[in-house]
């Protein structure tokens, strides 16, 4: 039975932030990084590792609705997301009203303003985003066992020493986007 | 600047007087940082994060939505020394709560917000720009969405055309459709 579309979808499939939510190889090269980052006393907050691909269905899909550019008639199924996006009156018919409004409080309680796409680095368990920072020099072991010394700034992901240590361990900078790390770098 | 001038002499009148008012206009722009900043409406109220420390309450803030169709929103400093916006990355940063004066704030949208009184501002062809006080240009304004946020700039005239005076990136959590241009994340 499905459930009608609605702000009850926004807490199913949340993003997560634990690197056990990552995909192999990545989350391996990510542990080992994070574990030098650790071992040479940096700081690193995670906001984001592995989103679900449902999510990002709902998140699109709800945004193309509420935006009056996708026929909730014709929205494709996906596995395992048994959501009805059409509301239906009393007489059986489409409520397109109650079909909108269901779709905007998705869009509401997602707090989307901007397209989402439907696959990403981060649907694949593939990317992180995540603020590295320090104090002073850092010494960092590369991925080869030897240890490097950073002494540039700024002392943050945009470091591009940082960024040389991170890709020996296959863990990739993208630079549009400061938080974001990933197998590939995209 | 006293390096250039010898070269100016010996460039024909009419190159020499263009490149000095292109000059002194940039000379006149004030530091765009201490003024500027994104501002964002949640459910919490409306942050402001800006690398100026010293701002005080019921200082004006314009605020701007440089995305399709564009808005321009008056608001003021209603409280200082509070957390910032939470998308803000960038380090040096002071958080600021703002209350609406004038118009409607569209929620979770990351705005510019300039800080000040006097400063012009007009929407033309679906572009907002700005005349700030005490300098001569106008100044073309822009947001555009990359992998996971976005980024806002301000332009020395038409934005992407001239030279980018100020940018700053808000981080989403959100795999976004990239609408980004190179010159707008460098």
């Amino acid at each position: 039975m499905p459930t009608l579309s609605g702000a009850s979808w926004v807490s199913q499939f949340p993003t997560s932030a634990k690197l056990d939510d990552l995909k192999a190889p990545f989350q391996e090269a990510a542990q080992k990084f994070l574990a030098a980052l650790t071992k040479a006393g940096a700081h690193v907050t995670i906001s984001a590792t592995y989103r679900p691909p449902e999510r990002a269905y709902l998140m699109h899909y709800s945004f193309l609705i509420a935006k009056k550019t996708q026929d909730p008639t014709k929205v494709p199924a996906m596995a395992g997301v048994d959501i009805d996006w059409v509301h239906l009156d009393g007489q059986g018919e489409t409520d397109l009203p109650a079909t909108l409004a269901a779709a905007s409080a998705m869009v509401q309680g997602y707090e989307t303003v901007f397209l989402p796409v439907l696959t990403s680095r981060h649907t694949q368990g593939l990317a992180i985003d995540m603020d590295i920072t320090w104090t002073g020099p850092l010494t960092i072991e590369k991925a080869d066992g030897t240890s490097v010394t950073i002494q540039s700034t700024p002392r943050s992901n945009a470091n591009t020493e940082l960024q040389a240590v991170a890709a020996t361990y296959t863990v990739h900078k993208l630079a549009t986007d400061p938080p974001h790390w990933s197998s590939d770098g995209h | 600047m006293e390096a250039i001038r010898p070269v100016i002499r010996l460039l024909p009148a009419s190159t020499a007087l263009i490149l000095g008012l292109w000059i002194a206009n940039a000379q006149s722009l004030p530091p765009l940082t201490a003024r500027v900043g994104v501002a964002v409406k949640s459910a919490t109220g409306i942050c402001l994060s800006i690398g100026n420390g010293q701002l005080s309450e019921k200082q004006a803030v314009t605020l701007v939505d440089p995305s399709k169709p564009p808005s321009v929103i008056q608001a003021e400093i209603a409280s200082t020394g509070v957390a910032g916006c939470p998308g803000a990355r960038e380090q040096g940063l002071s958080g600021y709560s703002l209350r609406v004066v004038k118009g409607e704030a569209p929620d979770f949208t990351p705005l510019i917000g300039v800080v000040g009184r006097g400063d012009k501002f007009k929407t033309q062809r679906g572009v907002v720009s700005v005349q700030l006080s005490g300098a001569g240009g106008w100044h073309g304004m822009r947001s555009c969405t990359s992998t996971d946020g976005v980024h806002l700039t301000i332009w020395q005239g038409k934005p992407l055309s001239g030279a980018r005076l100020w940018h700053q990136y808000y981080y989403l959590n959100q795999d976004l459709q990239q609408t980004c241009k190179d010159r707008d994340t460098q």
